[in-house]
């Protein structure tokens, strides 16, 4: 077989950071390679240094054996290397033909720019047939369903007559048969000899449509396996490998009554689907599950951020209503949440007035008073900032954490909800993390955490809820949790007992 | 499904809306061919304020006299694109047969081609306020002529200053919109009139620029207080019409303590000029006597739809009231008040 | 604390250059230079008559600045602070006329200048509406609206009480009662936004509004109760106005909310909200000003007078842009 792709000792670095050290890719025509890996594994990095849009700091790439180690976009484009991406782009006003040939159009005229439509028509029709698509050219992309706005980005590969198409995680958001018909287009173009790269965190569709797999690390090159020799177990190995215990300080608080319970809980957009569980006081409780199955949907409902369509919330045994943030504040509830610089914090106003934010008491401000509040948690959570009137996107990720956290312990709240608490931070802010998090449940507070990482659930969490496509599929306590059963109920709702991984 | 049946909602409201005004404009010019009426069209450039509001009402009576249905059309001051609108109201009078339209035209030029169109469409045409510039196109032209009426204040200004002993000084300048073509004739003629009563004086007078205030007080109060400041040798101010100048120069000067000591000459009575009387922020004005062209315009379009002999120009005299008969001489003027508007 | 933007430079390391300088206070560097030169130019500017004139053309302009400046520190706009204005000062002319007394109709024209302010700030919260294009809408209907009631003439016989509310001389030669009531809204507004749960919150809507939502604020609420703050500032900007007009305008004060609006931006506000502050916004209003006071001084024509002015709004945003990005 022919190898169409071949990079070899790829070595990028971000300031601070080595995002890839050394990583292999081999890549035959006419087969369908697997990318494997955690999240921040490098496999994105990758992807954008083989499109041209990061430039590698070391290694090669070979693209049908001619040295393309100088790779720009343009350059991507012209040999062949097509995107098909998880998040669509897609001009949604503009009818199907438009889209796949957007910025390619053929023209009658080029100097007026006058389209030869009835061309664009002929040939999107041929690439609409080649995918088995009962869309027409002329329909408006916006009123298509997803599973067919994603066939676009195939068909815009396709139109580009690529040699290396590149999946990321195309199934997210289709439904079984969609993923079936997207199965069966893959494989005509493994036929046709395209060079396939398949990224997705299921292993079933690893082990159903790849031939090959290649494992990242930690921006490591683990290794290329042949799918069909290895078992799930291997691969899973690969991907997590490393001993997590020590990273987590996890202290245990006295467990008390339960302090929070829901009740069939659901949102309006079906994203939710008849949740209930409980979390009592001293309690840290896990939420697993990929991303969107749902679990941040929960938390904002119960924070009041999003409308509830059913369910019933009870507080300390009462039932209360929330309709507003306000609402659950009232509660004792707080929310931290994932994406803090759009939701959390105002990066413009300083640490003092962010940390007041939810708690301004007076209609007249002592402002010395607020500050003095803020200075307490800028030592009590060692706060590193040159006061507490720097703007707060002036702090480090870590610090602007701390800064969310600070202005909910202002409140009187006893429920503290963390969604993703340490994404985007280095390790010795999350181990400071981990430790308010137990100073918390120490202090007879509940934690609820939400996190895509599996190590610091297993290492954090007292009890882990799993999460499937909106269900609850499974609670495990901790001495119990391993990450084989926690993807298997969050891949798969539990059916199957034998471990699957991310 | 919700959003096609709000898109569905809207376009039936949109077309609701779109067939309920053709529906009125419709009713209008049916009205017209339904009667025996002729249909006559009257489009002044507004018809509010004291000029315009007598002149409709005097239209209208007259038209009802002599058995016209009389079509009016305008649109309200502020129009962003109202050269356009009132061309679109030429046509619709020709499209609907109308056999007569007297029309105010905002530029000369810009209304002459229109105007030729509807002579050879064979309607009458009668211009007033301000005629257009191939006057061959109209039938006649009714109203104050705006240079002799400039001219008329201009010679009163100087012989009241004459009068009062002022050989020399500065004189400033208010109107709504420089760039209208009434404007710059009454501007010459304020000019050519003052300077052909004070001879060899008016060369120790100086004209300070204009102020344009779009009909905005505060606007030429503002810059009138700046010019009073310094130039503390002003002693004249004309306004050239409208609201928002005369009261911009009358509280100019009242702010300025200048009442009696700046002599302010205006253009056309409002019943604002009352309030500075008493205080001496107006001296006097030269009235347009608007009535009067509302039922000359009439009398016109009549003489030309029976064919008789009709002269080309219709001059209206303008009217020099002073002060202390400002208020008598409103008391008869605003009887011919309309209380519609548009 | 008065404005986090000017905290910046404390927790980066600091650095004084005078171009960095020149840019933080550039706003003030032109003022300056506007008053020296134009004293220069003419010796009149600077004289007492020519700032009593100043002190008196401000406020009213001043006042509808102050409103715009707290609606774009919250992230919205309105454009139609102009005919708010005029609404509520005509209608003030009218229930003066008709012998209502002093507190009554001033009362009135806030209320009714609240009236509209709530419209505004419940059709943008209720539908979620872009405020540019609402109050552009709200701008139309209301000024039509007055020009209706009043068929677009003057309203007359201002009873004297209703003259001296801006035309009294307070003191001094240059200082009138209107020049008094701009101060104290100015120092009042000030005091809210900086020392009030009310004005942080304003800072705090406008820097992100979902991290406000999240932190318990009712935004919807508050952001109603900004434009009904904003538009009894508007109404009383309105009647100041018609006092000093001597008459009732229905046609006045148009283009007011954005000549307020570029004023705001000039002293340091942006369009994408959580910035600026009163004090700024009445530099800039004192900018723009001066500078039409200046050309009328300078007896300049009036096409240029208007020309001018957009041009120093141009450079004085472009600055800004500087002044952000450097």
């Amino acid at each position: 077989m022919q190898k169409r792709l071949r990079m070899a000792g790829i070595e990028k670095r971000f300031p601070g950071v080595y995002a890839l050290r050394g990583v292999n890719l081999e890549v035959n025509a006419g087969e369908v390679h697997g990318l494997l890996g955690e999240n921040g594994a490098g496999k994105s990095t990758l992807m954008k240094i083989l499109g041209g849009i990061y430039p590698q700091d070391k290694g090669e790439i070979f693209i049908n054996d001619v040295d393309c180690t100088v790779m720009t976009p343009e350059r991507a484009q012209a040999l062949g290397v097509g995107f098909v991406h998880q998040e669509l782009n897609l001009a949604e006003a503009l009818n199907v033909a438009e889209n796949i040939f957007m910025g390619r159009m053929p023209y009658k005229n080029k100097l007026l720019g006058i389209i030869d439509y009835q061309e664009l028509y002929r040939s999107t029709q041929a690439i609409l047939k080649k995918l088995g698509s009962k869309v027409k050219p002329t329909d408006i992309v916006g009123t298509l369903p997803t599973a067919q706005k994603q066939l676009l980005e195939i068909g815009r590969a396709i139109s580009l007559d690529a040699k290396i198409v590149i999946f990321d995680e195309p199934t997210t958001s289709l439904g079984n048969d969609d993923v079936a018909a997207l199965f069966k287009i893959i494989n005509t173009l493994k036929q046709d000899g395209v060079a396939i790269i398949y990224i997705s965190h299921r292993l079933k569709e690893i082990f159903e449509i790849c031939d090959h797999a290649t494992v990242l690390r930690d921006g490591q090159y683990i290794g290329t396996v042949d799918v069909k020799s290895v078992s799930q177990n291997t691969l899973i190995t690969m991907m997590v490998g490393r001993d997590i215990t020590e990273l987590f300080p996890k202290e245990y608080g006295n467990i008390g009554e339960i302090i929070l319970e829901i009740q069939e809980l659901s949102d309006y957009a079906g994203r939710v689907k008849s949740v209930s569980f409980y979390a009592k006081r001293g309690e840290i409780v896990g939420f697993a599950g990929l991303v969107g199955s749902g679990r941040t949907e929960i938390v904002r409902m119960l924070f009041g951020a999003d409308p509830i369509s059913q369910g019933t919330i009870k507080v300390r045994g009462e039932k209360v209503t929330i309709n507003t943030p306000k609402d659950a504040i009232n509660q004792g509830i707080c929310l931290l949440t994932e994406d803090r610089k759009g939701q959390g914090l105002s990066l413009i106003m300083s640490v003092a007035e962010n940390i007041n934010m939810p708690n301004m008491q007076d209609a007249i401000l002592k402002h010395s008073k607020l500050k003095a509040i803020a200075e307490k948690f800028r030592v009590s959570l060692r706060i590193k900032t040159a006061s507490v009137d720097t703007a707060v996107g002036n702090l480090s990720g870590g610090n602007q954490q701390k800064v969310v956290l600070a202005k909910w312990l202002n409140t009187a709240s006893e429920v503290f909800i963390f969604d993703e608490p340490t994404k985007g931070i280095d390790v010795g802010a999350k181990a400071e993390i981990y430790q308010i998090m137990n100073q918390l449940v120490k202090e007879n507070k509940t934690v609820i955490m939400i996190s895509s990482e599996l190590p610091e659930l297993l290492g954090m969490a007292d009890r882990i809820y799993v999460m499937c496509e909106g269900r609850l599929t499974g609670e495990i306590l901790k001495q119990d949790a391993t990450q084989g059963k926690i993807m298997a109920f969050a891949t798969v709702g539990g059916h199957h007992v034998e471990p699957k991984a991310q | 499904m919700k959003k096609k049946i709000l898109v569905l909602l809207l376009i039936g409201i949109m077309m609701g809306v779109l067939t309920g005004c053709s529906g009125s404009d419709s009713k209008s010019t049916s009205n017209a061919s339904g009667s025996d009426k002729k249909t006559l069209y009257f489009i002044p450039i507004v018809d509010t304020g004291a000029y315009w509001s007598p002149m409709k009402k005097a239209a209208e009576e007259r038209a009802k006299e002599l058995g016209y249905n009389l079509v009016f059309k305008t649109s309200p001051p502020s129009e962003s694109q109202k050269n356009e609108k009132h061309i679109g109201f030429l046509q619709e009078a020709i499209t609907s047969n109308a056999v007569g339209i007297a029309i105010a035209p905002m530029d000369p030029d810009m209304f002459d081609r229109k105007v030729k169109e509807a002579k050879d469409a064979g309607v009458s045409i009668v211009t007033f306020d301000a005629d257009v510039k191939t006057k061959d196109n109209r039938a006649a032209y009714v109203g104050t002529d705006n240079k002799l009426a400039g001219e008329e204040l201009g010679k009163k200004a100087a012989e009241y200053l004459k009068g009062k002993g002022i050989k020399n000084g500065k004189i400033a300048l208010a109107a709504v919109n420089l760039t209208q073509t009434t404007m710059t004739y009454r501007q010459d003629g304020i000019r050519k009139g003052f300077e052909g009563v004070m001879g060899a004086d008016a060369q120790s007078f100086s004209w300070l620029e204009p102020i344009q205030d779009n009909d905005q007080a505060s606007e030429s109060k503002r810059q009138l207080e700046g010019q009073i400041t310094s130039n503390p040798d002003l002693i004249a101010v004309f306004s050239l019409g409208s609201e928002g100048p005369d009261t911009g120069v009358m509280e100019a000067i009242k702010s300025q303590g200048k009442a009696g000591k700046i002599y302010h000459f205006g253009f056309d009575y409002t019943p604002t000029w009352e309030n500075g009387i008493k205080e001496g922020l107006i001296t006097g004005i030269v009235d347009q006597d608007s009535y009067a062209i509302g039922k000359t315009i009439i009398d016109v379009m009549d003489k030309i739809i029976k064919k008789e002999k009709i002269q080309d120009n219709y001059p209206v005299a303008v009217k020099w009231v002073e002060a202390n008969q400002i208020v008598e001489y409103g008391k008869d003027k605003q009887k011919q008040f309309t209380n519609e508007t548009k | 604390m008065l404005n986090p933007k000017l905290n910046d430079g404390s927790s980066i390391a600091r650095k004084i250059d005078s171009k960095d300088l020149f840019l933080k206070y550039s706003v003030y560097i032109v003022l300056v230079v506007l008053i020296i030169a134009f004293s220069l130019i003419s010796p009149l500017f600077l004289s007492q008559a020519n700032i009593g004139n100043f002190f008196r053309q401000v406020p009213t302009v001043g006042i509808a600045t102050v409103g715009i400046t707290m609606l774009l520190v919250t992230g919205r706009v309105d454009l139609s602070a102009g005919s708010i204005a005029a609404f509520a000062g005509t209608a003030a002319v009218f229930l003066a006329v008709k012998g209502f007394s002093p507190p009554v109709v001033i009362l009135a024209a806030i209320v009714i200048g609240m009236f509209w302010g709530f419209i505004n700030g419940f059709f943008i919260v209720r539908f979620k509406l872009d405020s540019f294009i609402l109050t552009l809408g709200t701008d139309y209907m209301i000024r039509g609206i007055i020009l209706f009631i009043t068929n677009g003439i003057y309203v007359k016989g201002v009873p004297d009480w209703f003259y001296l509310l801006s035309n009294t001389k307070v003191g001094v030669n240059f200082i009138f009662t209107n020049t008094l009531v701009f101060a104290a809204v100015v120092i009042a507004l000030t005091y809210v936004m900086n020392h009030t749960r009310f004005g942080r919150y304003c800072y705090a809507v406008g820097s992100n509004q979902e991290a406000a939502r999240l932190s318990g604020i009712n935004i919807q609420k508050h952001i109603i109760k900004v434009y009904m703050l904003e538009g009894s500032l508007a109404a009383l900007a309105g009647v100041l106005l018609m006092s000093n007009l001597n008459v009732g305008a229905p046609s006045e004060a148009a283009g007011v909310g954005l000549f307020a609006m570029a004023a705001a931006i000039i002293g340091g506000a942006a369009f994408s909200g959580g910035v600026g502050n009163i004090p700024g916004a009445v530099v800039g209003i004192f900018t723009l000003e001066i500078f039409r006071n200046g050309l009328a001084i300078l007896g300049l024509n009036s096409f240029i007078q208007q020309a001018v002015t957009g041009g120093i709004i141009v450079i004085a945003v472009v600055v800004d842009y500087y002044r952000r990005n450097r």
